[in-house]
C-alpha cells in the first residue's frame, strides 16, 4: 500500500498544496507549528476516511474557509484508487473512485494505516478504557465488521440501560430483549478480541526476542467481566440475568464485553501499575511493532506507517529499537520531527520542509 | 424565511417542499418553479393526489397495511395462504416483499419496531393485534421479516417469545447474499451469517 499523491486545499494551515510521496521513508521536518502534524493528520484522513480520533470536521477547514478538499491516490493490491474528501462544518463527504462512500465502516481498513502518535505512550499507563479501545481498533483494522458490531453492541446496550433506568415497572422479557442482542453481538466482539490477543502474543514475543529481550516476557491479557463458560453468548445472557436486580439499582449494565479488561502484562505483573517509563516505552513500540505485522500476516499488505514526532518522547536506546524496526520495514513510512537529521538515513529517504503551511520538497 | 423577490405563495410552496426528506432549499425551489410553470390542470391533480393521500387513504383494520378500502386488497384475496402470515415494520417493507412474487401468504404490518430510547414498546406497535390474530385465526407459521439491525433483531425476539407459546411455528427470514453479487464485496458479517445459514443441496 502506498500514497503516491496527495492534494490539500484550505485544510488547516494549508491553503493549496499538491504532492507526489515515495515508497520507503518521507520525512516531513520543519520547526514547531509549521504544518508538520496536519500534513500527517491529513495523510491518515485520505488513506482511513475518517480524522484522527476526536478531531472535529470545523477543526480541519481552514480558519475563515467554507470548505476543505482533501485528495489522494493510493496504490493498493487492486491498482490505484482515488480518495476524495470534501470536510465542511456540517460533515464530510467521501468518494472513492467517483463513488460515493456511504459506509465508511465497510471501506475503514482498506486502506490501512498504523499511527504512532506521543499520546500513544499513554496505552500501557492509560485507563481500562483506552486500553479496551487500542484493541478494539486493532481488531477494526483487520476486521471491518468489527467496527459495525460495536457500534451495534453499544446502541444494545444503550437500550437496556434505558429499561434499567425506567421508574415504574418493567418486564422481564423487555429487558430479556436487549439481553439476546448485547450476548448474540458481544460473543462475536470478544471471540474476535481473544483470537487478537492470541496473535499479538505471538507476535510480542518475536519482536522482544529480536531486540534482544527475551527474558522479558509482554503479554496482552483478557479479563472477563462475567463467567465465561464454553458457550460465549449463553455465558454473557447468564450473567446479564443474573445482575439484572442490581443493573437495575445502578440503573445500567454492569457486566459484558464494554466491562472487560485489556491488560498488559509485564514478566507477569500488571504494566499499568508496575512498568517504569521506559520498559512501558518498550512496550508501545513492541506493540506497533506487533500491530504492523499482525496486519501484514492477516491482509498480505505492508501498511502504512505514520509517526508524529515520536522520537521526542524516546531516549537514545528506544530511538534504536524504533529505527531498527523502520529499516526491517518494506512499506511506506511516513515521520515527522524537527530535525530531519535525527532520523537515520537507510535505504529510499525523501525529505519535506514544511514551514507554514508551504512544503518543499528535497528540502 | 422571507425570500425577496418572490411571491408569497411561491416561498410558501419552497418552504413546504423543503419540509420533505431528502430535500433541500435548492432543490425545493426548482421544484416549485417547475410546479409554477406547469399548467394548471397538473397543479390540481397534483395536489388533490397530496390531499387524497390523507382523505383515502384508511388502516385496514386486519393486517394494518393502508388501503382504500377495509379489508384490504391483500386481506381479501382468497387466492392468499391464510395459515401463513408474514410480519413487517412498515407497508414499504410489505411492497418489497411483494414484488419479489415469493410469498403468497398474509401480512401483519407492525408500524415500527421496539425501541426504548425512542420511546417506543411493544404496546405501540401492532402486536397485540397480531396476537389476537394468532389467536383467532387459524395461522400456521409466522415468519418474522423484521429488519436486521439491533432493533429489527429485537422485535423479532419479541414477537417469537409472545408467538411460540400459542404453539405456531414462527420463523425468521434468511440473510442472503444479493444475487448476482461478487462474494469478494460482501461485508463478512452479511457472509459469515449466510455460510451459518447454508443448506443442503
Ligand atoms: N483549521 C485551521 N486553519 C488554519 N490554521 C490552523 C488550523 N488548525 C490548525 N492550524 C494551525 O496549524 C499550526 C499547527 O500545525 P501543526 O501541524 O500542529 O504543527 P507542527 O509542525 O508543530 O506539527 C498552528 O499554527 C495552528 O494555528
Ligand atoms: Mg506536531
Ligand atoms: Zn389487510
Amino acid at each position: 500500500m502506498q500514497l503516491k499523491h496527495l492534494s490539500l486545499r484550505n485544510y488547516r494551515n494549508y491553503e493549496s498544496l499538491s504532492l507526489p510521496f515515495y515508497t520507503g521513508l518521507n520525512v516531513i521536518h520543519g520547526r514547531n507549528a509549521q504544518g508538520k502534524t496536519n500534513l500527517l493528520e491529513a495523510v491518515y484522513l485520505v488513506c482511513g476516511m475518517r480524522p484522527f480520533s476526536g478531531a472535529k470536521n470545523s477543526e480541519l477547514v481552514r480558519f475563515g474557509c467554507e470548505a476543505s478538499l482533501v485528495k489522494g491516490e493510493i496504490l493498493s493490491a487492486n491498482g490505484l484508487n482515488e480518495v476524495h474528501i470534501t470536510v465542511k462544518k456540517e460533515g464530510r463527504h467521501t468518494r472513492l473512485n467517483s463513488k460515493t462512500v456511504r459506509s465508511i465502516s465497510q471501506h475503514f481498513g482498506r486502506f490501512k494505516v498504523v499511527l504512532f502518535l506521543p499520546s500513544d505512550i499513554e496505552i500501557v499507563k492509560g485507563g481500562l478504557q483506552a486500553r479496551r479501545n487500542y484493541l478494539d481498533s486493532v481488531v477494526s483494522a483487520i476486521h471491518p465488521a468489527h467496527i459495525k458490531q460495536l457500534r451495534d453492541y453499544q446502541r444494545a446496550v444503550s437500550q437496556r440501560n434505558h429499561m434499567l433506568g425506567l421508574k415504574e415497572k418493567v418486564s422481564l422479557l423487555s429487558v430479556e430483549l436487549w439481553d439476546e442482542q448485547i450476548a448474540r453481538i458481544g460473543a462475536d466482539i470478544v471471540d474476535r478480541r481473544i483470537e487478537m490477543i492470541k496473535s499479538f502474543n505471538r507476535k510480542l514475543a518475536e519482536v522482544y526476542g529480536e531486540h534482544g529481550e527475551s527474558d522479558t516476557s509482554a503479554r496482552v491479557s483478557y479479563g472477563f467481566s462475567f463467567e465465561r463458560g464454553a458457550d460465549l453468548a449463553e455465558a454473557i445472557r447468564e450473567a446479564l440475568s443474573k445482575n439484572f436486580p442490581s443493573d437495575r439499582k445502578r440503573g445500567h449494565t454492569t457486566v459484558g464485553p464494554h466491562r472487560d479488561r485489556v491488560g498488559f502484562l509485564l514478566n507477569g505483573q500488571d504494566a499499568s501499575r508496575f512498568a517504569s517509563q521506559g520498559q512501558s516505552k518498550n512496550l508501545v513500540l513492541a506493540l506497533k511493532a506487533s500491530e504492523i505485522r499482525l496486519f501484514k500476516e492477516h491482509t498480505g499488505t505492508n501498511p502504512i506507517l505514520l509517526l508524529d514526532d515520536i522520537t521526542s518522547e524516546l531516549d537514545i536506546k528506544r530511538r534504536s529499537f524504533l529505527f531498527k524496526t523502520l529499516s526491517e520495514f518494506t512499506g511506506q513510512v511516513f515521520v515527522t520531527s524537527t530535525d530531519k537529521n535525527e532520523i537515520p538515513r537507510r535505504g529510499e529517504f525523501h525529505s519535506f520542509l514544511v514551514d507554514s503551511g508551504r512544503v518543499k520538497a528535497g528540502a | 424565511m422571507q425570500r425577496t423577490g418572490l411571491p408569497e405563495p411561491i416561498s410558501r410552496l419552497i418552504e413546504e417542499l423543503s419540509k420533505l426528506p431528502g430535500i433541500g432549499e435548492k432543490n425545493a425551489t426548482r421544484l416549485a418553479f417547475h410546479i409554477f410553470r406547469s399548467s394548471e390542470g397538473y397543479a390540481r391533480s397534483l395536489s388533490s393526489a397530496i390531499i387524497r393521500t390523507k382523505s383515502d387513504v384508511i388502516m385496514c383494520s386486519t393486517c394494518f397495511n393502508f388501503t382504500e378500502k377495509d379489508p384490504c386488497a391483500l386481506c381479501s384475496d382468497p387466492s392468499r395462504d391464510p395459515q401463513v402470515l408474514c410480519v413487517v415494520e412498515e407497508p414499504l417493507d410489505l411492497l418489497a416483499i411483494e414484488r419479489s412474487g415469493e410469498f403468497r401468504g398474509q401480512y401483519h404490518v407492525l408500524h415500527g419496531v421496539i425501541s426504548p430510547l425512542e420511546g417506543v414498546g411493544p404496546e405501540d406497535l401492532r402486536i397485540k393485534e397480531l396476537v389476537s390474530r394468532a389467536e383467532r385465526e387459524d395461522i400456521k407459521e409466522i415468519i418474522i421479516a423484521t429488519g436486521t439491525n439491533v432493533e429489527g433483531e429485537a422485535t423479532a425476539v419479541y414477537l417469537s417469545r409472545t408467538i411460540k407459546p400459542l404453539g405456531i411455528r414462527t420463523s425468521r427470514i434468511a440473510y442472503g447474499i444479493p444475487v448476482g453479487g461478487d462474494i469478494e464485496f460482501i461485508d463478512e458479517l452479511t457472509l459469515g451469517k449466510a455460510l451459518r445459514d447454508r443448506k443442503d443441496m
